[in-house]
């Protein structure tokens, strides 16, 4: 025997796959060698499902020849030893059948014994050429013969870019020099090279390729990752992705940079390595080196092991493949004497076969690592309950168990940490070492603002015995103060009815708004903007405390509608956004929008919704056909907001807006809504409506909704049983009472300083009228008297500041009638979707008045949904209604009311001024241009105090060119 | 590009700065196992190089020639096959492992 050459290499590889076709699969690789050489591969193992891959290279610089024989050799040998049912011996180390039949039937072992097939011939042919390393590739030569070719083990994509990646003095093998003597040229770009490309279609090929050996020559060595610089195991973030960490990689004995890997990676790479060592050991006593290559060899760039375990960490779509790299034989004997070369095979070949029997459950060993070495609670309001997880990645087939002891806090303070979720987290025995993944859950309590407090968590692992001490850190901030714009409409079509007996859409307008004033905190800011076909700010986002809530409410009372007014929804959302974009001081913004009608000017909402980055919710006055809120409903379901529509108002609907307003306003608050049932009180009866408050609750507010608030007395009741009314609560900390025109509302920060401190459980809200200031109430202006005789109507409202968050939505498929809503809901505490301890469901209203009640399944941890087809054209009200328990058993509710709408002509595309279609018609303002040049017209119009030079200007601005004469 | 006579050399040099001394742009060191620390503190490096850069450094460090590769070098091209041992489809490679034969059933 004797070494082989590249016509041999490639017919070995074929004609193995020839002989032992159950056993091999052909691979042909898709990329052609300077010289128009097809490599192949071979893929070894019995038929099966998927399972783990060992993808073995070899060939890439060229003079390194053994490593061809190598590779041809070892696949020889498993191939006739498993089909002779035999084991294998290699001077000293031998494999059972039974291991030989394991690795052919529980792995797949890819061979690719000759990357590089132009250079070896060039180092097997040519005189004076036997120690050529690179390929044949002359593109990058200028013509020199000795500048021709480029490192195929430098040309992988792994810090191609090596002069910006490292350190100018880095200790690296590597150059950008074609010519440079050594023959370490990197290539033109990553991977410009086709031996190259075939390497990496091979790894895409076998995506289950979990281990990777690239054979070379001649050190005497196991190398594993990585290579551009020692290893370190504690900084996740200083890694070869960073850019912060150009050029300071490379330099040895340094702390400036050193690469991260994994621990468990590591352990796993190093024991690998051992065993393998061992093996070859064992064969004729040879000891070969083991280490990183960094440490053990020298710095590179651009290759194969790197970039093979680089992957996943590019693409974490991609699998975790371990990289090595073999350097066979003593230092410098890249082509020994063939007797020699043949005791090489056997050593090299025990190696492989030791890691083949060993691959499956990562060497049997139980490799974790940390993958959070630290925890931090940064910037949590106060008040409020934030968790973290401490996660560790396992790779075995064991069962592991992990343990915490409770947090110990480092630092004196009132800060609470805890583990939410209990103390201990399991993983089931696996059938392979994939990456499985553990999170032990810890919470923290935030106290008060500006707390900063430490501790650490401890937690054990099972069965490494191994105890990990976390630090933690936390910090409080106050919580978030909210800066929100009213956008109120006031287009001509608001002196319309609406609905309500005796009142216009403006007086409901005048009735309703006041309530989202009345409701907000006195450190959050209010601004208003009013609007038609033009929108205009009346007043800067001021904080309420400031003289804003007073403002906002005299502007509210004052705002009139023009009667020629157009509707522009974009200008309102422009100048509210431009409002809140001026507003400073406050960390989070809102805008809030009423309208009574569809888009009828110029700005449009498509005209701006690319410049809102604020939350935007709405409330839609009329019916679905009137508002055509398709722009608006994509507008905020796009901004975290959503849409409520009130459909045709009656005269049972008198507290229906301020409702609307009062959730718009807990939603811009990040409020929960505990409950919001309604009723009517009469004179000798009292209604003990019950709420229930959890320790996830920090701060609450009841509010009694009412046209005649001021009739009924309203009073809360711990669960104590103490009561607490408005007297009371003026005396008291931590809870107050506010009252406004049409809401009266206590204001509760948990505990209540009564009896024993009042805060989780069950409260009440007592409400009762007295008889005089009944008669009173019935005595009102515009009261319908018979009506008003079932007593005082009100709305009571729960609102939260909790951990308990309900978030719901609703998606139509259209806006026709027939189109499918998906009802939607995400419950969570403290920002964790927990499973199975809670319900939903979700009143549906159809627009006939039909009800229907959807049980919403759960479709994962905390996802909520149902789908219902809406068939009739109207509105359709939503009340969604959770229930469930805390993490730590007590009770909570949670509501929210959304609407969808459909109706015919609803998936029309909404108007934009990019649409030469949009606006009115030319013959519509030939009309307008035609009356208004009528002296009679004009003369009646100004009879009915109509501003026609408004009018004029309002047409004019709308129909443009299409009819100068309206000007 | 190797017209001239390659030698394999064992270098020593009594610590790191004395290796960064020397010619590294002219010592191909590739998949050579790189530069070792001893014991005794000094620095051994196995490189290939031409003859005349051996000669340059022999004058600040120890240098021991391990082999004239290139006359390895053409003695091994001889060893290499010639033609295709494995012509036709039934020629295949035999491994160099002993195939230790069992009874066990499969």
């Amino acid at each position: 025997m004797s070494y082989l050459n590249i016509g041999e290499v490639d017919a070995a590889v074929l004609n193995l796959a020839a002989q032992y076709p159950a056993l091999t699969q052909l691979v042909t690789l898709p990329h052609q060698s300077f010289e128009g050489r097809t490599s192949h591969a071979l893929r070894i193992g019995t038929a099966g499902g998927p399972r783990d891959t060992v993808m073995l290279i070899g060939g890439q610089h060229a003079r390194e020849w053994g490593s061809c024989e190598i590779l041809v050799y070892f696949a020889a040998d498993l191939l006739e030893a498993y089909e002779a049912n035999a084991g294998l011996a290699y001077g000293g180390k031998t494999f059972t059948a039974a291991q030989v039949e394991a690795v052919l039937e529980g792995l797949h072992v890819v061979v690719f014994p000759l990357v590089n097939p132009d250079g070896r011939r060039w180092s097997q042919e040519e005189p004076g050429e036997e120690l050529w390393r690179r390929n044949r590739n002359p593109a990058n030569s200028g013509g020199d013969p000795s500048c021709i070719g480029v490192d195929v083990n430098r040309n992988y994509d792994f810090l191609f870019d090596f002069t910006n990646k490292l350190d100018p003095n880095a200790n690296v093998v590597v150059s950008d020099d074609p010519c440079n003597s050594v023959q370490i040229y990197h290539g033109p770009s990553a991977a410009s090279e086709p031996e190259t490309r075939n390497v990496a279609w091979l790894l895409d090929a076998f995506p289950t390729t979990r281990w990777f050996f690239d054979v070379h020559s001649a050190a005497g060595m196991i190398l594993h990752n990585w290579g551009d610089d020692e290893n370190q195991t504690t900084d996740p973030d200083m890694n070869f992705r960073n850019p912060d960490f150009d050029g300071v990689r490379g330099v040895e004995f340094d702390t400036a940079y050193k690469e991260y890997i994994p621990s468990g990676d590591l352990q796993i790479q190093a024991v690998a390595a051992s065993r393998m060592q061992a093996a070859i050991t064992a064969v004729r006593g040879k000891v070969y080196q083991v280490g990183s290559s960094f440490d053990v060899l020298y710095g590179t760039t651009g290759s194969s092991k790197d970039y093979a375990y680089s992957r996943h960490l590019v693409d974490p779509s991609k699998p975790k493949t371990f990289g090595y790299t073999i350097e066979w034989g003593d230092p410098g004997e890249f082509q020994p004497l063939w007797p020699e070369m043949e005791l090489i095979i056997q050593d090299v070949s025990a190696g492989l076969l030791e890691l083949c029997v060993a691959a499956p459950c990562a060497l049997g060993l139980v490799a974790v690592t940390l993958d959070t070495p630290s925890l931090q609670f940064l910037d949590v309001p106060a008040g409020e309950e934030a968790v973290r997880a401490a996660v560790f990645t396992v790779q075995s087939c064991e069962a592991v168990t992990f343990t915490a002891q409770p947090p110990v806090e480092t630092s004196p303070g009132p800060a609470t940490f805890g583990l939410p979720l209990g103390a201990v987290e399991s993983l089931p025995p696996a059938p392979d070492a994939s990456p499985r993944q553990v999170r032990v859950w810890v919470s923290y309590q935030a106290p008060s603002p500006n707390d900063n407090s430490t501790a650490t968590v401890t937690i054990h692992c099972d069965p490494t015995g191994e105890d990990y001490v976390i630090p933690i850190t936390a910090n409080t901030i106050q919580q978030p103060q909210v800066a929100s714009v009213l956008s109120l409409d006031k287009s001509g079509s608001m002196l319309a009815a609406s609905g309500i007996p005796g009142k216009t859409r403006n007086d409901v307008l005048h009735d309703a708004a006041p309530v989202y004033v009345d409701l907000l905190p006195d450190d959050h800011g209010i601004g208003i903007v009013a609007f038609d076909h033009d929108a205009a700010p009346l007043m800067p986002v001021t904080e309420v405390s400031a003289g804003g809530g007073g403002d906002a409410l005299m502007h509210i009372s004052s705002h009139e509608p023009n009667p020629a007014g157009f509707t522009a929804i974009g200008d309102a959302v422009e100048k509210a956004h431009e409002s809140l974009t001026d507003a400073a001081g406050f960390a989070l913004r809102a805008s809030v929008i009423f309208t009574d009608g569809h888009e009828t000017a110029a700005k449009y909402i498509d005209d701006v919704d690319h410049l809102i980055d604020e939350r935007v919710f709405a409330l839609g006055l009329g019916t679905a056909q009137e508002l055509n809120p398709v722009a608006l409903n994509r507008l905020v379901n796009e901004r975290e907001g959503y849409l409520l529509l009130t459909g045709d108002l009656t005269g049972d609907d008198e507290l229906r807006v301020e409702k609307y307003f009062a959730q718009i306003q807990a939603g811009v608050s990040n409020e929960e809504i505990v409950v919001d049932p309604a009723g009517a009180v009469r004179p000798g009866h009292v209604h003990r409506i019950p709420f229930v408050i959890t320790e996830a609750d920090r701060f609450a507010k009841v509010l009694l909704l009412s046209p005649a608030p001021w009739a009924i007395d309203f009073a809360l009741e711990t669960p104590a049983g103490d009561v607490v009314d408005a007297g009371a609560a003026a005396s008291l900390p931590a809870i107050d009472f506010k009252t406004g025109e049409r809401v009266h509302l206590f204001r509760m920060t948990f505990p209540v300083p009564v009896g024993a401190g009042a805060a989780h459980g069950r409260w009440h809200a007592l409400l009762s009228v007295n008889e005089d200031v009944f008669e009173k109430y019935l005595s009102g202006k515009r009261r319908n008297r018979a009506a008003a005789r079932h007593g005082v109507p009100y709305s009571l409202n729960v609102h939260a500041l909790s951990g308990v968050r309900l978030r719901a939505s609703v998606a139509q498929s259209s806006y026709e009638p027939g189109a499918l809503l998906r009802v939607r809901a995400l419950l969570t505490e403290s920002g964790l979707p927990v499973a199975g301890r809670r319900h939903v469901s979700a009143d549906l209203t159809r627009p006939d008045g039909t009800t229907k009640t959807l049980t919403l399944d759960e479709i994962e941890d905390g996802v909520f949904e149902a789908e219902v087809v809406a068939s009739l054209p109207g509105i359709y009200p939503i009340r969604y209604r959770a229930a469930g328990t805390t993490r730590r058993g007590n009770p909570f509710t949670r509501e929210q009311l959304r609407t969808a709408a459909v109706w015919r002509g609803g998936d029309r595309e909404p108007p934009s001024s990019s649409d030469p279609g949009t606006g009115p018609r030319p013959g519509w303002c030939a009309l307008a241009e035609c009356l208004l040049s009528n002296e009679g017209v004009v003369e009646w119009l100004e009879r009915q105090k109509v501003d026609v030079p408004e009018l004029r200007r309002c047409l004019a601005e709308e129909c443009g060119d299409r009819s100068p004469g309206i000007k | 590009m190797a017209t001239k006579k390659t030698l394999h050399v064992r270098i020593e040099v009594a610590d790191r700065r004395a290796l960064r001394a020397l010619p590294l742009d002219r010592l191909d060191v590739g998949c050579m196992g790189g530069a070792r620390e001893t014991e005794d503190g000094t620095i051994v490096l196995h490189a290939l190089a031409p003859e005349d850069v051996v000669d340059g450094i022999r004058k600040t460090a120890r240098v021991d020639v391990v082999a004239d590769m290139s006359k390895a070098g053409r003695e091994r091209q001889k060893e290499v096959g010639k033609g295709n041992r494995f012509a036709g489809a039934d020629r295949v490679p035999r491994g160099l492992g002993k195939k230790i034969r069992t009874e066990r059933p499969r």
